[in-house]
């Protein structure tokens, strides 16, 4: 089933959230924050992180605070900082998934379905 | 446009600044350089209304906003020109650093503007049926009927012309959307000349429209739309006419046509859908044995139609007309009727003061007007009562 908009934020989207954490920032800060901390890996465009400025103002996860010349600062609210904790409890159980197969519980699980499964699930360094 | 616009600058032909108006751009020459163009999606709609409703120009803005006109200057990228929903920034050089990283996230810019664009289209046929509703006193069956239909299809295919293209815009920024969405970026370098016959198209299009347009609409004027038809005096007319006349209303007595203010007269035409058209006027004087005078001018518009459906929306249509007409002149009253041996009947003070009826019989519509002067008059019932009789069978 289709997710609905901002159900799964975007990869932009959850980098932006993350440096609204760290206190009230402008656009241009979010950008270079997101540049350093993940060391040039996710880069945003102009228009991409405008469009979230815009959607998160517009959902309520960030608000306006202060307006100097041309320079808008925003902060995170709290429904925001509930939709970044979501993702990122979300983002962990995908990782715990993949780890968890990994384990002695996860080898357990596979050889129980074997028979029925048509494709070798089984990880690339187990032996037989 | 964005390969379009950087193939331009490839032979030193560059946007000028608000080069972009009317379908129109402007280019200035210079040196052919590399130079990449990005469309970026407005953020706020543009509607007219809202300008009046909210009345802050902070809002709406013809242009970017001073912020995101920096923001995009930090990166390269410098605003040259509206287009549309979109604004048109410039970079040099063939490695620039992208406007749009996120496809999803630039699916959610193009997602407001598609849903900007089906207000407008929503906005656009509430408002063409209102405008028509409010001052057409012309129904579409009328029109039907009458065979005007095709001079008038391209009275309205301007209408038409831009409903489509405001549709094909939305589905092709739904489908722009959807791609996106996926997280399909776009490739800012796709040939465009395939696309560009798709825009002469529309182009050609349009002036085709303008000129069936003016053309209709001076045949229109002209006159010539109307059916051929015969006019004749009413006592030429072959045979008995298929409804009731003043002779018939009135008691027996000396019947004598009477001219006075009056022009009685007949006019009859024929086509496809209506194979029976009479209209009828007659003013008479009827003397009875007893000398009072039955004096009627009766008007008469008499259709057999080509079948029920097309009755009932000529039905419609000359409601319409009545009513409208009647109100107008400040005469409009609905009139009661007794139970009339018809499908439908409707009875009302038409714009000259007069009682008329509309009365429905299968595929059968008449409108009778009737006026009565003299010493014996009928009443409503007894004169509706025999119309709707007489175009029984």
């Amino acid at each position: 089933m289709p997710k609905k908009a901002m159900e799964t934020l975007t990869e932009s989207m959850y980098y932006t959230l993350m440096a609204f954490r760290l206190g009230p920032m402008c656009g241009t800060d979010v950008m270079a924050f997101v540049e350093s901390w993940t060391e040039g890996r996710v880069q945003m465009g102009p228009a991409t992180l405008y469009t979230i400025l815009g959607k998160f103002e517009k959902e309520g996860y960030i608000q306006e605070v202060s307006v100097e010349g041309r320079k808008r600062t925003y902060r995170i609210t709290d429904k925001g900082l509930s939709a970044y904790q979501e993702e990122r409890a979300r983002l962990a159980r995908c990782i715990d998934d993949a780890r968890r197969l990994e384990t002695e519980e996860g080898r357990a699980w596979l050889n129980s379905r074997e028979p029925e499964l048509s494709i070798d699930f089984r990880p690339a360094h187990a032996t037989t | 446009m964005e390969s379009w616009l950087g193939d331009m600058a490839r032979q030193g032909l560059f946007l000028q600044e608000e080069g972009i108006a009317w379908g129109l751009v402007r280019f200035q020459p210079g040196e052919p350089k590399e130079v990449e163009y990005r469309l970026v999606s407005r953020r706020k709609p543009q509607m007219l209304w809202k300008r009046f409703l909210f009345g802050n120009p902070e809002e709406y803005l013809d242009g970017p906003k001073e912020e995101e006109v920096d923001l995009f200057a930090q990166f390269g990228w410098v605003y040259l020109s509206k287009c549309g929903n979109f604004f048109v920034y410039q970079a040099e050089g063939e490695q620039v650093f992208e406007v749009d990283s996120d496809p999803q996230v630039q699916a959610i810019s193009i997602q407001a503007v598609r849903d900007q664009e089906i207000t407008s289209l929503v906005l656009f046929l509430i408002n063409t049926a209102i405008i028509y509703s409010l001052n057409s006193s012309w129904s579409l069956f009328t029109i039907l009927t009458r065979g005007w239909l095709p001079y008038f299809i391209p009275l309205i295919l301007p209408l038409l012309w831009l409903f489509f293209l405001l549709l094909l815009q939305v589905c092709t920024l739904d489908r722009l959307r959807r791609k996106l969405a996926r997280g399909v970026p776009l490739d800012h370098r796709k040939p465009w000349r395939h696309r560009s016959g798709l825009h002469f198209i529309k182009c050609a299009g349009s002036l085709l429209v303008a000129l069936a347009f003016v053309g209709s609409w001076a045949y229109a004027y002209s006159g010539d739309i109307y059916v051929p038809s015969e006019c004749f005096d009413v006592r030429e007319y072959p045979g008995d006419p298929p409804f009731a006349t003043v002779a018939d209303l009135a008691p027996p007595g000396e019947y004598r046509l009477n001219h006075s203010h009056f022009s009685s007269g007949v006019t009859v035409w024929s086509n496809k859908l209506v194979p029976v058209y009479i209209s009828w006027c007659e003013k008479a004087d009827v003397t009875t044995d007893d000398g009072s005078v039955f004096t009627a001018a009766l008007c008469v518009e008499y259709y057999e139609l080509e079948n029920e459906w097309l009755a009932k929306g000529l039905l419609w249509g000359c409601k319409k007309e009545g009513k409208q007409l009647a109100k107008r002149q400040d005469s409009y009253k609905v009139l009661t009727l007794p139970d009339l041996p018809a499908d439908y009947a409707w009875a009302y003070v038409d714009a000259w003061d007069h009682p008329a009826l509309l009365v429905r019989v299968g595929s059968k519509v008449l409108l009778a007007s009737l006026e009565q002067t003299g010493d014996c008059q009928l009443s409503l019932e007894e004169w509706t009562t025999q119309m709707a009789e007489s175009i029984q069978s």
